[in-house]
C-alpha cells in the first residue's frame, strides 16, 4: 500500500519529463555558446548550475516520490544520447542512482540532501563536458588538432584559472540551490503551486 | 510494417554516438559520414542523407581554409568542433527522422525501460518543440505590462530579465504538465496493461542484416581511425 503511494503518477511524470525538456535545453543553449573559448567552456558548466537549479529544485519540491531524482536524470541523459552524447547518458544514470538514494533517504524533504544529489546532476555534466582534459588527455591528442594547439589545451587545463573552475562550479551549485530556494519561496509558495 | 525495426535503430544510435568518440582521423570521420548516409538512404530519408553530406562537405572545407589562413583559434576551433561532431548530426538525424516518437516509446517499451522513463521521455520530446512558441507568449505578455524581454535588456540586468521570463516560463510548465496528465489520466494511461501497437513489432531476418552492418561498419571505422 505505502509502496503504491509512493509511485510516481503521471502527474509526476509529466512534471519530470517537461521540466527535465528544460534542463536538457537549458543545458545545450549556454555549453554550446560557451564552447566557442576553452576557458569559457571550463566554466560553462557553473553557469549551467545556477540556471538549471530552479528547474530541478521543482521538480523535487513537485515529485517526492521514488524515481524522481533518477528519472529526471536519465530523461536528460537519453536526450543527450539522442545527440549522440552516450557518454553524459552513462554518467547522469550512474550519478543519478546515488543522487536517487541519497534524496529518498530523507524522503526528498530535506533541502541540503537535495542540494547534494543537483551536485551530482552537474558532475554528470561536468565528468563529460570537462574532465576528458584530465582523465583522458589522449583524448584531446587525437581530435587532430596540430601538437602544438593540442598541447596549449592540456596546459591550458592545468593552470591556475583552470584548477579554479573546480571551485567555482562547486560554490555554482551551491549558489544555484540558494537561489532555487528562495525562487521556489517567493513566487511558487505564495501562488499555492507547491 | 517498419522499415527497420526501432529497436534497432535504438541500438544504432548508441553504437554510432558510443563511436563517433573514439573517431578521430579526417578520413575515420569521412567512413562514418558515408556510412550514415547509406544508412539515412535505407531509410528513405534522402534529403537527409544528402543535407549529412553537404554539412560535412561544408565544414571540411571552411576547416580546411580556416587552417590554410591560419586563422586564429576563436574562429578555427567553433569550425574544428562542428566538423568533429559531424557524425554525431547524422546520429540526430537518425534518432530525429529515423522514427517517430510513438516509434521510438514503443521500441524503448520492448527493450524493457521502466514504463516511468519512457512516458516521461515521451512527454520531453513532445514539449521541447513547442518551448519557443511558449516563450513568445510570454514576450508578447511582458511587453503588454511596459516590460520588453530582448538581448538589451539581458545584458542590462541580467538577473531581473531572467527572472521575469523564467517564472512565468516554469509557471506556465506546471500548468502544461497538469493538463497533461490530467488528458492522459483520461485516456487510461495509468491502465497497468501493456501498451497496445498498431504495427506489431517483429525482428525479421532483415533487421538483423541491418543490425550487422551497423556493427561492421562502426567496428571497421573504429579500427581503421585508430590503426589505419
Amino acid at each position: 500500500m505505502n509502496r503504491n503511494r509512493n509511485k510516481l503518477k503521471m502527474k509526476d511524470i509529466a512534471t519530470i519529463g517537461i521540466f527535465s525538456a528544460l534542463l536538457f535545453v537549458v543545458t545545450v543553449l549556454p555549453g554550446s555558446v560557451m564552447a566557442l573559448s576553452l576557458t569559457l567552456q571550463m566554466y560553462s558548466v557553473a553557469i549551467i548550475a545556477i540556471i538549471s537549479a530552479p528547474l530541478y529544485m521543482l521538480i523535487m519540491a513537485k515529485v517526492h516520490r521514488t524515481g524522481a531524482v533518477i528519472s529526471a536524470c536519465a530523461i536528460v541523459g537519453i536526450l543527450w544520447g539522442l545527440l549522440g552524447g552516450v557518454f553524459i547518458l552513462i554518467w547522469m544514470v550512474a550519478l543519478g542512482i546515488v543522487g536517487e538514494i541519497l534524496a529518498s533517504k530523507t524522503t526528498y524533504q530535506n533541502y541540503k540532501m537535495l542540494t547534494v544529489s543537483f551536485g551530482l546532476y552537474n558532475i554528470a555534466y561536468y565528468l563529460r563536458a570537462i574532465a576528458p582534459l584530465y582523465y583522458y588527455p589522449s583524448y584531446i591528442y587525437g581530435l587532430g588538432y596540430p601538437d602544438e594547439t593540442s598541447q596549449a589545451f592540456i596546459e591550458a587545463a592545468h593552470t591556475t584559472a583552470a584548477y579554479a573552475t573546480i571551485p567555482v562550479t562547486l560554490i555554482a551549485i551551491i549558489l544555484g540551490a540558494v537561489i532555487a530556494k528562495r525562487l521556489l519561496k517567493k513566487h511558487f509558495e505564495k501562488a499555492g503551486v507547491l | 510494417m517498419y522499415r527497420i525495426d526501432p529497436r534497432i535503430i535504438i541500438i544504432q544510435i548508441v553504437i554510432s554516438g558510443l563511436c563517433a568518440f573514439w573517431i578521430f582521423t579526417p578520413l575515420g570521420m569521412l567512413c562514418e559520414i558515408l556510412f550514415l548516409m547509406g544508412f539515412l538512404f535505407y531509410l528513405r530519408l534522402p534529403k537527409e542523407a544528402l543535407w549529412l553530406g553537404f554539412w560535412f562537405g561544408l565544414i571540411t572545407g571552411l576547416y580546411m581554409l580556416m587552417s590554410a589562413l591560419s586563422a586564429p583559434q576563436v574562429i578555427e576551433r567553433p569550425i574544428f568542433l562542428l566538423r568533429k561532431m559531424s557524425p554525431l548530426v547524422g546520429v540526430m538525424m537518425l534518432s530525429l527522422k529515423g522514427m517517430s516518437v510513438s516509434e521510438l516509446i514503443a521500441g524503448l517499451q520492448k527493450l524493457h525501460f521502466p514504463k516511468s522513463v519512457t512516458l516521461a521521455l515521451a512527454v520531453a520530446l513532445r514539449f521541447i518543440p513547442t518551448i519557443s512558441q511558449e516563450l513568445t507568449q510570454i514576450k508578447s505578455a511582458m511587453k503588454t505590462r511596459g516590460i520588453s524581454l530582448n538581448l538589451i535588456t539581458l545584458i542590462k540586468a541580467p538577473v531581473v530579465t531572467t527572472e521575469y521570463m523564467l517564472i512565468p516560463f516554469m509557471m506556465r510548465c506546471t500548468k502544461v504538465a497538469d493538463e497533461l496528465a490530467a488528458a492522459a489520466v483520461t485516456r487510461a494511461i495509468e491502465n497497468p496493461a501493456p501498451r497496445g501497437m498498431r504495427i506489431p513489432m517483429r525482428i525479421r531476418i532483415k533487421d538483423i542484416v541491418y543490425l550487422m552492418l551497423v556493427i561492421c561498419t562502426n567496428l571497421g571505422t573504429l579500427l581503421y581511425s585508430h590503426m589505419g
